[in-house]
């Protein structure tokens, strides 16, 4: 029977030699170097001490990585290693996943900062792309009261018609001819300006933009300048009798043509009743507005007072009294107010 | 082992006390040479060392380091082998002819037991060392030997016989 364990091994009687067994034992004096013993011992104290190496033998890996980056810092510091092989000359790839998971989060860092970058220049570029407010509107805006908090509503045109005819009644001192032209001009070229202007900001707002730059309870100020216009009404009427068809494109808004002898096309007529009611006088100069608004100097003779007289004139001299005195008619409904010259006195008198 | 596995240095000491001399006489007798036993013998410490957070109690402990021993000890005849040693040489390594000064000095019958060991086929030499060193049972010699019991048996048998015989007048 085995002394250590319950197997009958032993129970084979050739197996059995208790002498050999006595003279081995008496000869098994053989044991290691004590230094030898030291040694094994110190090794198997030090394998118990918190380290990277003992770490990877008694637990799990978790902290396995960083471990690896003190491996790689020990070997920066003890000069760089034989990479990506080991000193034996055998591949290693622990040796080469920390530089190559390096290199990748450096390329997703760059990538991500410039990805950063690009955005932020479009995003600078769009809002750079924004119209500035202008000059004029600054200007306009300083010299205006505060305006009302209750939303503004467009006007309409009888109360443009209203306020231009009350402008007009204000100035009861009618110019002479060459001022009323040279102010005719300067409210169109200040019309055209500030229109245009208000239509690049915000094209669909323009009109309330207008209104709000020259509100209708604003009194004018001393130096704006009105130019001698006729009455809305009339030009709006004469309009729709000698253009029916561009009066049925713009039914409900009254032109302003008879200003300064200038027609303006698209949604600038609309906005030139207000301009001329109500707005005070802007001296900024704004020569790229002009390109931008599409303004057609009427050729037609009722446009100019001097050249429908002329054509009337033209007529008369010509036989046609009754078609000069059809087109005075229509003049002195256009420009009821305008000087007749005397040479047409028998026409009138015959009107 | 358990306890040096959970950081019980003191377990660890025990456990060498206990197996230090069977296991560096196992080792001696295995290679023939101090020196090599000794290297062999550090070695299956640093490995007992290293696996400890892989053991597992499958067997006892004393078979799971013989066998490590026992695996070492393959190694080192192979790494011999590969050297330039040829299988006669092996074999002489490991059972050498009797010079005529060993003969004098095996007088005394311990020192003519551990020549007659010498002379022993390897296979059988282990047999009989582990048997005596340890107490193992035959399952667990043939265990660390990585053999069956039988064979075991086998070589212990011839082992007894060839002892018996060199030693005759001692016994």
């Amino acid at each position: 029977m085995n002394p250590y364990t319950d197997h009958p091994d032993h129970a084979d009687a050739d197996l059995e030699e208790p002498g050999l067994s006595a003279l081995y034992r008496q000869g098994a004096t053989q044991t290691p170097r004590s230094d030898l013993d030291r040694r094994i011992l110190d090794q198997a104290q030090a394998a118990l001490r918190p380290g990277p190496a003992n770490v990877r033998q008694s637990g799990p890996r978790y902290w396995h990585w960083l471990w690896s980056w003190r491996w790689l810092w020990s070997k920066c510091r003890n000069g760089l290693p034989r990479w990506p092989w080991s000193r034996s000359g055998t591949w290693n790839w622990r040796q080469v996943a920390i530089p190559l998971s390096s290199a990748a989060g450096v390329l997703l860092a760059v990538g991500l900062v410039l990805r950063v970058i690009e955005e932020q220049s479009a995003v600078q570029g769009i809002s750079g792309m924004a119209p500035r407010p202008l000059a004029e509107d600054r200007l306009s805006q300083q010299s205006q009261p505060p305006r009302p908090s209750t939303p503004i509503q467009p006007p309409q045109p009888t109360q443009l018609l209203k306020q231009s005819q009350s402008i007009q009644q204000s100035h009861s001192i009618s110019p002479s001819k060459p001022e009323r032209e040279v102010a005719a001009k300067r409210a169109l070229e200040e019309a055209s300006t500030l229109s245009a202007a208000a239509r690049l900001s915000t094209p669909s707002m323009a009109p309330a933009a207008i209104s709000t730059l020259a509100p209708s309870s604003a009194p004018a100020p001393a130096s704006v300048r009105v130019p001698p216009a006729p009455a809305i009404g009339e030009v709006a009427q004469d309009q729709a009798e000698n253009e029916p068809k561009d009066h049925e494109r713009r039914p409900a808004i009254p032109m302003a043509e008879g200003a300064g002898g200038v027609h303006m096309k698209s949604q600038i007529t609309h906005e030139v009743p207000q301009v001329l009611g109500g707005m005070p006088q802007v001296t900024g100069e704004m020569p790229q507005a002009k390109d931008d608004i599409n303004l057609v100097i009427d050729e037609r003779p009722q446009a100019d007072p001097e050249r429908w007289l002329a054509v009337i004139r033209q007529q008369w001299s010509s036989g046609q009294r009754a078609e000069a005195i059809k087109q005075l008619i229509a003049f002195r409904q256009v420009h009821p107010r305008y000087p007749l010259p005397e040479d047409l006195a028998p026409l009138m008198e015959a009107e | 082992m358990l306890g040096y596995r959970e950081g019980d240095g003191e377990a660890f000491a025990v456990l060498y006390r206990r197996h230090r001399g069977p296991l560096y006489r196992y080792l001696l007798h295995g290679c023939g040479n101090p020196a090599t036993a000794e290297e062999l013998f550090q070695d299956v410490w640093t490995h007992l060392i290293k696996a400890r957070g892989t053991y597992r109690v499958e067997a006892r402990f004393t078979t799971w380091l013989y066998r490590l021993a026992h695996n070492r000890l393959v190694d080192h005849y192979r790494s011999a082998r590969m050297t330039g040693l040829s299988d006669d040489d092996l074999e002489a390594l490991q059972d050498p002819a009797p010079t005529p000064a060993q003969r004098v000095a095996d007088a005394d019958c311990v020192q003519r037991l551990q020549a007659a060991l010498g002379r022993l086929p390897a296979a059988q030499r282990e047999a009989f060392v582990l048997r005596e060193e340890t107490g193992l049972s035959l399952e667990e010699i043939g265990a660390c030997a990585g053999v069956g019991r039988e064979t075991i048996k086998s070589r212990l048998r011839y082992a007894l016989k060839t002892l018996r015989a060199a030693l005759e007048d001692c016994l």
